[in-house]
């Protein structure tokens, strides 16, 4: 491997990682394609890559955030019982799903996705500071208003078994699972967007760290390559993390559609090619 | 009886979380960084490539000690729906590097 691969796995995880923590996604979503079709490492390789970025990304992501009361710990950890569940399955079954099958999966959860983030752009499920968050809402202060704002969880088993999905596909595609998980929690559990993406930031971290050690003992993870693709992430997401909170919310979800949108094709034309 | 979300230690919680995930994080970065070097510069080597799987083991284990922090955690405040919660995403991580494919 060249001088200039590593720089340019180093130029893409930044690129993955600056998108990722403004739009609370582990950044996978961007950069398991570039490694995949863009640099033609093996699919499970370009997993494996971002699996590791996933867990760097979440630790930061999450780490910068601390304070702000927008994490969800709590509600996190229930869902986390769903993906982490998820993930384990998803590393053990990986072996089995062929190239034509994955890429299938990638651009069916990418479509859907888009879709979803395109039709829900303004549901922001902010309440009143008053209102009792129960055991598992929060209250955070809301940047957009300038309030203290509460809000309650509905729908607690729909959110757990869209938290199963995104660790199946989190372990299976090395994509952080953010994008399954942040959608359904905002759209129908009562979570706001913000408070959903930074709980989902920290979630992907756990979940990806329960397939990630099935691809290292396999030898799926190329050490150079994830070590060049995480420094990039790294790199991205702290300047992500400086921008991210001036950027308005509508406009994350139009740019994390297009982008979603754009992957999507990709992976049907590569699973119908 | 499920104990009442003690904010202020929630809060103190998330941000000891924080920090630990931070420096696990930075470890690895370190780790990761003098080992690519090591490898890009003197090419595939015993030094480069031993500081790369340790940056890697130490990156995957970072969430695995946020989860038992956590865990900790919920124990001492005796909120124990949730330690038994943190409980069982310990036991599928363990698991994770335990069990044989």
């Amino acid at each position: 491997m060249s001088i200039a691969i590593v720089a340019g796995v180093i130029g893409a995880g930044a690129v993955a990682g600056c998108l990722g923590s403004l739009l609370g996604l582990g950044g996978g979503v961007f950069l398991v394609p570039f490694l995949n079709a863009g640099l033609g490492l093996d699919f499970r390789v370009a997993a494996a890559t971002g699996l590791m970025t996933v867990i760097a990304n979440s630790s930061a992501v999450s780490a910068g955030r601390a304070g702000r009361n927008l994490i969800n710990l709590r509600l996190g950890m229930l869902l986390e019982i769903a993906t982490t569940i998820g993930g384990l399955i998803a590393a053990f079954t990986v072996a089995y799903l062929s190239n034509h099958a994955l890429a299938l999966i990638f651009g069916l959860v990418t479509a859907a996705i888009s879709v979803l983030m395109l039709t829900r752009l303004d549901r922001r499920n902010v309440l009143d500071a008053s209102v009792s968050p129960g055991r598992l809402g929060g209250r955070f202060h809301d940047d957009d208003t300038g309030r203290e704002v509460a809000y309650q969880v509905k729908r607690l088993p729909l959110g757990m078994s869209a938290s199963f999905v995104a660790g199946y596909v989190s372990g299976t595609l090395g994509i952080g699972g953010g994008i399954l998980k942040v959608p359904v929690l905002n759209a129908w559990c009562g979570v706001p967007m913000r408070a959903a993406a930074a709980t989902s930031a920290l979630m992907i971290g756990v979940t990806a760290a329960a397939s990630a050690p099935q691809y290292f003992a396999r030898g799926d993870v190329n050490p150079p390559v994830a070590a060049a693709a995480v420094i990039g992430v790294l790199i991205g997401s702290n300047f992500g993390l400086r921008f991210g909170g001036r950027a308005p919310v509508k406009w994350l979800k139009v740019l994390m559609a297009a982008v979603l949108a754009a992957v999507s094709v990709l992976y049907f034309t590569k699973a119908f090619a | 009886m499920i104990a009442p979300a003690d904010d202020q230690a929630i809060d103190r919680l998330e941000r000891q979380v924080g920090r630990l995930l931070q420096a696990g994080v930075w470890t690895a970065a370190v780790c990761l960084t003098i080992g690519l070097v090591s490898w890009t510069a003197l090419g595939p080597g015993r030094f480069g490539d031993v500081l790369l799987r340790i940056g890697l083991i130490v990156l995957m284990l970072t969430p695995l000690a946020r989860v038992v922090a956590s865990l900790v955690a919920y124990v001492r405040l005796r909120d124990w729906f949730f330690a038994a919660t943190t409980l069982m995403v310990f036991v599928v991580l363990v698991a994770a590097w335990l069990l044989k494919s």
